[in-house]
């Protein structure tokens, strides 16, 4: 069953095209490393992929939801990990951990455990983006989406992923 | 009262960003209510302004709170491309209509401050004059124009400064009203009223006007935000 699906999805802003028509399809528990020729348009695809950007023309859909009609469910099966990773707003990464379990409506301390383990199973990459990958995951989503990741990257995340599929553009 | 979880982790979140904004508010607020006080009486000395008399300066007050409320709205203008906060809220499972009430209580916390901070800064003035009354009507069209002024983040350009013109516009407007209603109920007729009945703020029936009149532009502006942030796509900064 596809976890992740585009048939001629296209994104562009007043007359300028960002994202040209794209169709895919990610299996559950799949890998996809989609090249794009400009940055903008791979970030602007990522983000359409993990339903936080609609698609102006064609259709996405993520594991059977339209994220048009159903945002909240796509994007509890989605872990989205932004490029560049942001720095952490708070202290430590635990307040880090309950803010996103609060907002994801998760129990706090299993989830702050659960993102600690990942955080520091990631201690050789810089600390923001160990933060993003393991802020991410913390929900245990069905479908890991990182925009413009490295191939090295691409590879140690997919190791970490778990049953997750993962689709990152680069 | 049982708030929910995502709505406690946005406010603490907007607290975390925006209370330099406050304190900068606030001590403005403070210094212009102290400077207001002072100015009007110097005017008043000089027979430039006679507080029974219309003049459109002594709507001073509202548009300086109203300026707030614009400059804290574009305080938060960060959304979508370098905020932490919005970044992850974007990602999160929830309803823009739950994201648009979570996302209000800051910024409307930090109006209603200014407009407190405005009447402690006219308190501790020596021409103090002014009635109190006048300070809470102040806060009331600082609710109204912060809920209209929200939407300014999600706009770009022309529709941008439109929102601005729209946030001081409703605080006029709240105004408007409540001096109407203090004129009708005074027993003069409401298109003589106007500013004329400046001094005499302590009117229940004002009050009710304006608060009423104003919730429904806040609600009006509310859900609106909500929509709009429902549909917002938050594009990477195209330069990066």
């Amino acid at each position: 069953m596809a976890i992740l699906e585009m048939r001629r999805a296209s994104f562009a802003r007043g007359r300028t095209n960002i994202v040209a028509p794209i169709s895919l399809q990610l299996e559950e528990g799949g890998t996809l490393h989609w090249r794009c020729e400009l940055a903008q348009a791979g970030r602007v695809l990522a983000r359409m992929a993990a339903g936080i950007v609609k698609c102006t023309a064609g259709s996405v859909f993520i594991g059977d939801y339209d994220p048009k009609i159903q945002p909240v469910q796509v994007k509890r099966l989605v872990g989205f990990i932004p490029h560049p990773p942001p720095s952490n707003p708070f202290d430590s990464p635990q307040a880090y951990f309950a803010y996103r379990s609060d907002l994801w409506n998760l129990q706090c301390a299993s989830a702050v455990e659960r993102g600690m383990r990942i955080f520091l199973a990631l201690h050789a990459q810089p600390p923001n983006l160990a933060l993003a990958v393991s802020g991410a995951l913390l929900h245990e989503p069905k479908l890991l989406v990182a925009e413009n990741l490295e191939a090295e990257l691409f590879d140690e995340l997919a190791n970490l992923r778990g049953a997750a599929a993962l689709f990152a553009t680069r | 009262m049982n708030v929910p979880a995502a709505t406690r982790a946005i406010v603490v979140a907007r607290i975390r960003k925006l209370w330099p904004v406050l304190l900068v508010s606030v001590a403005a607020a403070l210094f212009f209510g102290w400077l207001y006080q002072n100015a009007i009486a110097g005017r008043q000395a000089g027979g430039e302004v006679n507080l029974g008399a219309p003049d459109a300066w002594l709507l001073l007050p509202t548009l300086f709170t109203t300026a707030i409320a614009v400059a804290v709205a574009f305080a938060c203008t960060s959304h979508a491309n370098r905020d932490p906060f919005a970044l992850v809220e974007d990602a999160a499972p929830l309803f823009g209509r739950e994201r648009a009430r979570a996302n209000a209580i800051i910024p409307v916390t930090i109006a209603l401050a200014a407009a407190a901070a405005q009447y402690a800064g006219a308190r501790l003035s020596p021409h103090y004059a002014t009635p109190p009354t006048f300070f809470l009507f102040n806060a009331i069209a600082a609710i109204a124009a912060m809920l209209v002024a929200l939407s300014i983040p999600l706009r770009d350009g022309a529709a941008r400064i439109l929102y601005a013109l729209l946030a001081c516009g409703s605080t006029l407007i709240c105004t408007v009203v409540a001096l109407a209603v203090i004129g009708f109920t005074n027993g003069v007729a409401a298109a003589k009223a106007g500013l004329a009945y400046y001094p005499n703020f302590n009117d229940l029936w004002g009050g009710v006007a304006e608060a009423s009149f104003a919730a429904l532009i806040g609600f009006i502006a509310l859900r609106q935000y909500g929509e709009a942030l429902a549909r917002y796509d938050p594009l990477p900064p195209a330069n990066e």
